[in-house]
């Protein structure tokens, strides 16, 4: 055989005559020579052509498609030969047809008397002149008239099924002179062009649009909606023509209506004067139990469209038939649909005969018959092997299996192949598989089929959880109470995930209902909540966060803390949503989570090592693959801006949850996960979360942490006069060239990314030795740019350090910038000066460890270090939180931000950095609100900052599809509204008010000093103006309290 | 020439795609202990490396399997015929690159190449798995990874134990900029 690969590429002239008869003779003499005289060889050899004649001359797709066909055997399944129900490949295997041909094979492979109407045809007249009147025709349309429903009366015959829905749709609109037709969604009715344009799938549609106009589609099985259109498309003169449906969906997965739904169909249509088109392509001769599929409900439609079984399964043929009245508008030119083949005397011939089999063999009788056995030995399987056969629906013998998940279906399509049995499943579409054989398929061969599947069945292993636990969700919730030293799963509460979905939203539910809001913050009276979101530990883009819950030891008040890395998607997989601990052990301990397996155990061993050491010494202990929340010499020594990491250099920096887990005794949870997260439906959800990361996420927006990550913003900073530099004097750094993006990626060695996430924003750096994931831009700048060290090297080993003694970069910095203040200044000496980087590493170990007199000073934070020696217009912060790297006095909106945020100063609530007036309050107001609610629905998914573009319709759109029910934006909105309401509730009952909502007085009291807002403030009177404006808009009392109307409308008020 | 699923260490993030993508297409659900194909992740040292069938030329896995279960059909693909398959988990021992696992029933699965259109290449955004034909680089880059073979404990150890030599070799030869395979 010639390599058509190589020679194609040269031009028009690949043309060989002499091989193209020698192959051709070759098949007609293989043709020519029966069956089974055609030596194995040959025939292997005729195999593998078969597949190379498919790759480069049909269609290579098709190899990869039909995956069952060609992956589970040696060799690809070729068709030979068959008989009845059981069809022979070229190698002589013998498989068992339930496909049916897709309901061709209703009279079973080669019914001898088809077979032998056809043949003596054949030898008579296969074709007819085109002028004489053709006696089959003639009779085979007046045979069907006598069988069909109602007055039809009339038929014409073509080739193939959608010929014969385009012929109908003609009809329709030359008798009504309309033009629009009403179709079902999923229907299925042919792939031409016309009949394509009323396919229920998009798949098939949309990329061959514009179709035909007119056309709308309604749910099938719902006569209000045909009704609704009906009346609407006559309201506005743009008229309907015909309603088609099939009478029972067959390509949908054999999905029957209710049984008012075709006698109101007959009804309206009468009513509004429309044509009633039955598509019986599948549905016709006995398939479903009788002769039509509409005569299950005793309704005569106005045209009838026939196919596949009319043939006989021996020549392709179909009809559409109508009645008397209606074919009249073609008499007057019955030139206006011809066609040359259809009808020919040979198809003709074989419908004749396959309707004289269909009656004396009393077909549909067999059809209802096996069919209602079939379905209820399916029903059996089902009950027997739970979590495989999620429906099982149809009518007599167009049945229809609906698995739990994609994957089942493909494996029981696999598996029944391997077994010798025919059925279609494919790797895009195995949730249904149809069961349609021959309706004559003997009794031994249906059982032997059924037991064939039952088999299947028994190797298909059901994934743990799967069959009982909702989608997308764990359900359940681990409870550990470190005093007493149990450990409790229970349900996640459902009422909770509806209201609050997930991650901050969730964790603040159950925070708040455990923990009184006056509870000091290190006592085991204290909680920590960690939660995962709905979205974690699938192919959403970014959705693996995971939330802390708490609250805080550093600002008093309760905070959310996140972090990337893969804890979340592990835990998940362990089967939980998130975990409640409270208590204090007695000894350092660590929880550990082996799926069902969940125990608290010593933590001795590690106990004053870092974050590096504990996580491999966990994953030594717990197995490979387990991930960590770790706490460093930090966290231990209860440092109020402790953080806890995971991953090495992940972080939930800020509000000291390290503090926390310090104060409880733990030292790490450690996590290891086999289970699965189920979905709705994965086709669906597929299709959604690729549309979301290819539309929203990898674009313009959010590309540039994909190609730089967050040391981009160094410039942009900068030129925007708001990059905090020399302890928050000036907003401009003079250095920044030794710390911006190009810096970094001239260091950087590889990408990194958070579990699930495409984006891959991580830089993994190394200089001389220093090896780190980062600096990210708020460490570049808090602890580089205000501190002055205007050094790569210097700033990824403090980067470095701080992450492996548990130490919050951003805090960290903020509070060495301002002894670094205070020393210059001559308040106090703590050894510290801008630009010193020796000094500032030599400080940390001080710090975590709280071993030094400066350590203790510096572990207490900036604000409280600036009250202890007096100044507390040195420190920049708000409620106690040290201020991130946008300075507010450049852009007020980020002053509203932090001085609003429930954690203190944080520029994850609101940001407002691309507004286009960063002073114009009124703008801003909203901007911070708007950002407020969209970021607390989107931490409660746990989606990523960096996903600057995932707006709540995006985000419903993923919940939707992965719920299976509908989520729509404006509810989580109001679910982002609902959280940050609840957490003001909480603060306002731990103590703090209005007044606790401000800046520190290095904000509203001093003057920038150097940039483009070089003498500008943010006073205290502006900032006052924003807040009330900012509280009248929330719906807030003027002391910041959600009054009762808010709260009844959030469904807060019991609370 | 056939297309074989190829492996960059130095590209990949340790995002896990395509291990979630993997098991979505192969178990209907997101369950990468079941995926084919896994990520080994070192984020101290900021690598990761992926484990993946080779479909070798001759697969210790088809020579293990008594049953005849295992096969390389036209197309170069090593796959398990699951009705063959009689759980006695020789192929998964016989596999030094511990990429044949079993279900609870013992049913060995591995990876079929999705049939010539890897589910787990779509989802890699930085070109670390990549499906193609191999040229002489990347024979070579085959060949040495495929060099890596282990004789110990369970597929994880097996698949750890090629990962650790990769990650050692990236780590010995120290990555500059610029080198990102």
């Amino acid at each position: 055989m010639r390599d058509f690969d190589d020679e194609y590429r040269t031009d028009y002239r690949g043309r060989d005559v002499g091989t193209a008869l020698a192959e051709a003779r070759q098949m007609v003499d293989v043709i020519l020579t029966p069956p089974d005289q055609t030596p194995i060889e040959a025939r292997r050899e005729i195999a593998v052509n078969t597949v190379r004649n498919f790759r480069d001359h049909i269609n290579r797709g098709f190899l990869e498609y039909r995956k069952s066909v060609t992956e589970a055997t040696n060799f690809a399944l070729t068709e030979w030969t068959g008989q009845g129900s059981v069809l022979v490949d070229a190698l002589d295997r013998e498989f068992l047809d339930l496909l049916g041909g897709f309901g061709l094979y209703s009279y079973g492979i080669r019914h001898p008397r088809i077979i032998a109407a056809v043949k003596a045809q054949l030898d008579r007249s296969p074709q007819y002149s085109q002028e004489l009147l053709d006696p089959l025709r003639a009779q085979l349309a007046r045979v069907l008239a006598l069988l069909t429903p109602g007055k039809i009366q009339y038929g014409f015959f073509a080739n193939s099924g959608t010929e014969a829905v385009e012929g109908a749709m003609k009809l329709a609109k030359l008798y009504t002179g309309r033009k629009g037709f009403v179709a079902m969604l999923k229907g299925f009715h042919g792939k031409t062009l016309g009949a394509l344009s009323l396919m229920g799938k998009k798949v098939y549609r949309q990329p061959l649009l514009p179709l035909l106009d007119g056309v709308r589609h309604v749910p099938f099985g719902d006569a209000d909606a045909v009704e609704q259109v009906l009346a609407a498309a006559r309201a506005v003169g743009d008229d309907i023509a015909a309603v088609v449906a099939e009478p029972v969906q067959g390509e949908a997965g054999a999905v029957v209506p209710p049984d008012e739904y075709w006698p109101r169909l007959r009804e309206v249509c009468n009513h509004y004067g429309v044509l009633l088109i039955a598509d019986e392509v599948q549905t016709g001769m006995g398939r479903t139990g009788e002769i039509f599929g509409v005569d299950n409900w005793n309704v005569a439609p106005d045209i009838l469209c026939l196919g596949k079984a009319l043939g006989g399964g021996v020549v392709p043929m179909s009809a559409f038939l109508s009645t008397a009245e209606i074919w009249s508008c073609m008499e007057p030119n019955p030139f206006m649909h011809t066609t040359t083949t259809g009808g020919n005397p040979l198809a003709c011939a074989a419908a004749l005969s396959a309707i004289t089999v269909l009656l004396e063999e009393d077909l549909a009788g067999q059809a209802r018959e096996k069919g209602a056995y079939v379905r209820k030995q399916l029903r059996g399987l089902q009950q027997r092997y739970p979590g495989v056969l999620a429906h099982v629906r149809g009518l007599g013998l167009l049945i229809g299996m609906e698995f739990v998940t994609d994957g089942i279906g493909y494996k029981v399509a696999a598996g029944l192949f391997s077994r010798g049995v025919l059925t279609a499943g494919t790797l895009t579409n195995a949730k249904n598989i149809r069961f349609e054989p021959a309706l004559n398929i003997p009794r031994e061969l249906l059982d032997e089929a059924l037991n064939r599947i039952e088999d299947v069945f028994k190797t298909i292993e059901v994934p743990q959880r799967t069959a009982s636990s909702s989608y997308l969700y764990a359900g359940r919730m681990l409870h550990v109470d470190l005093t007493a030293g149990t450990v409790t799963t229970k349900p996640t509460r459902p009422e909770w995930m509806e209201k609050y979905i997930g991650g901050w939203g969730l964790a603040t539910r159950y925070f708040c209902d455990r923990v009184d809001p006056k509870v000091d913050p290190l006592s085991p009276e204290n909680a920590l909540v960690i939660m995962t979101g709905p979205l974690c530990g699938t192919l959403a883009p970014t959705s693996s966060r995971t939330c802390l819950v708490s609250k805080s030891p550093h600002t008093g008040t309760i905070f959310e803390s996140n972090i990337g890395g893969a804890f979340g998607p592990e835990l998940k997989f362990a089967g939980y949503d998130g975990i409640v601990i409270t208590g204090r052990a007695e000894r350092p301990v660590y929880l550990r989570i082996e799926d069902d397996r969940v125990r608290i155990e010593d933590a001795k061993p590690v106990w004053g090592r870092g974050n590096f050491e504990t996580e491999k010494w966990l994953e030594q202990k717990v197995g490979r693959g387990a991930k960590s929340l770790t706490i460093g010499p930090a966290g231990e020594n209860q440092v109020p801006y402790a953080c806890v990491g995971s991953e090495s250099y992940r972080q939930m920096g800020r509000g000291g949850a390290g503090a926390l887990f310090g104060s409880k005794n733990l030292k790490a949870v450690c996590c290891r996960g086999t289970g699965g997260i189920q979905v709705a439906d994965m086709g669906v959800y597929w299709e959604k979360i690729t549309a979301a990361k290819e539309n929203s996420l990898l674009t313009e927006d959010n590309l540039w942490a994909q190609s730089d990550g967050t040391p981009v913003l160094v410039d942009l900073t900068n030129e925007l006069g708001i990059h905090p530099t020399r302890n928050f004097t000036g907003g401009v750094n003079p250095g920044r060239r030794a710390l911006d993006a190009e810096s970094v990626k001239s260091v950087k060695i590889g990408d990194r990314a958070c579990a699930s996430c495409p984006l891959g924003c991580g830089n993994f750096t190394s200089l001389n030795g220093v090896q780190v994931e980062g600096p990210e831009y708020e460490t570049l700048c808090l602890g580089g740019s205000n501190c002055e060290v205007n050094d790569l090297e210097q700033v990824m080993r403090f980067n470095r350090q701080c992450d492996d003694l548990g130490l919050d970069t951003m805090s960290t910095g903020g509070t060495i910038a301002l002894a670094m203040e205070l020393t210059e200044e001559g308040v106090h000496d703590f050894g510290l000066r801008f630009g010193q980087a020796a000094a500032y590493l030599e400080v940390l170990p001080e710090i975590a460890g709280r071993s030094t007199e400066r350590g203790r000073d510096l572990a207490l934070g900036a604000a409280r270090l600036s009250q202890k020696y007096g100044r507390p217009q040195a420190a920049a912060h708000a409620k106690g939180l040290e201020m991130p790297a946008y300075d507010p006095r450049g852009n007020y909106g980020m002053g509203l931000a932090y001085a609003t945020s429930e954690r203190g100063a944080c520029h994850l609530r609101a940001f407002t950095i691309d507004a286009e007036d960063p002073f114009k309050i009124t703008d801003l107001a909203r901007a911070v609100i708007e950002g407020q609610n969209r970021n607390a629905a989107k931490w409660s998914l746990c989606l990523c900052d960096f996903w600057g573009s995932a707006d709540p319709t995006v985000m419903a759109e993923m919940l939707t599809a992965g719920l299976g029910r509908q989520i729509s934006a404006r509810d989580l909105e109001k679910a982002g509204e609902r959280i940050w309401n609840l957490v003001r509730l909480f603060n306002l009952r731990a103590g703090f008010t209005a007044a606790d909502d401000v800046l520190s007085e290095k904000i509203t009291r001093q003057a920038l000093k150097s940039g483009p807002h070089e003498g500008r403030r943010l006073d205290g009177e502006k900032l006052e103006e924003m807040k009330a404006l900012y509280y009248h808009l929330r719906g807030w009392d003027a002391d910041g309290r959600p009054q009762e109307a808010k709260l009844a409308e959030l469904g807060l008020q019991n609370l | 020439m056939e297309k074989h699923l190829l492996v960059f260490p130095n590209r990949c993030t340790g995002c896990n795609r395509c291990v979630y993508a993997c098991s979505a297409v192969k178990e209907g659900l997101f369950m990468p202990s079941k995926a084919r194909l896994r990520i080994n992740n070192f984020p101290q040292q900021g690598y990761s490396v992926p484990s993946v069938c080779f479909h070798c030329p001759k697969p210790d896995c088809l020579e293990a399997c008594k049953e005849g279960a295992i096969f390389k059909n036209e197309r170069g693909v090593v796959v398990i015929d699951a009705a063959r398959c009689t759980g006695c988990g020789d192929c998964v021992a016989g596999c030094p690159y511990g990429m044949i696992e079993q279900y609870g029933s013992g049913t060995a699965y591995k990876c079929d190449l999705c049939g010539g259109n890897p589910a787990c290449v779509a989802e890699c955004h930085f070109g670390a798995l990549v499906f193609k034909e191999p040229d002489a680089v990347l024979r070579r880059l085959r060949g040495q990874q495929m060099k890596q073979r282990s004789r110990n404990g369970g597929a994880d150890d097996k698949r750890h134990a090629l990962a650790v030599a990769i990650l050692e070799k990236a780590v010995r030869v120290p990555r500059t900029t610029g080198y990102m395979g």
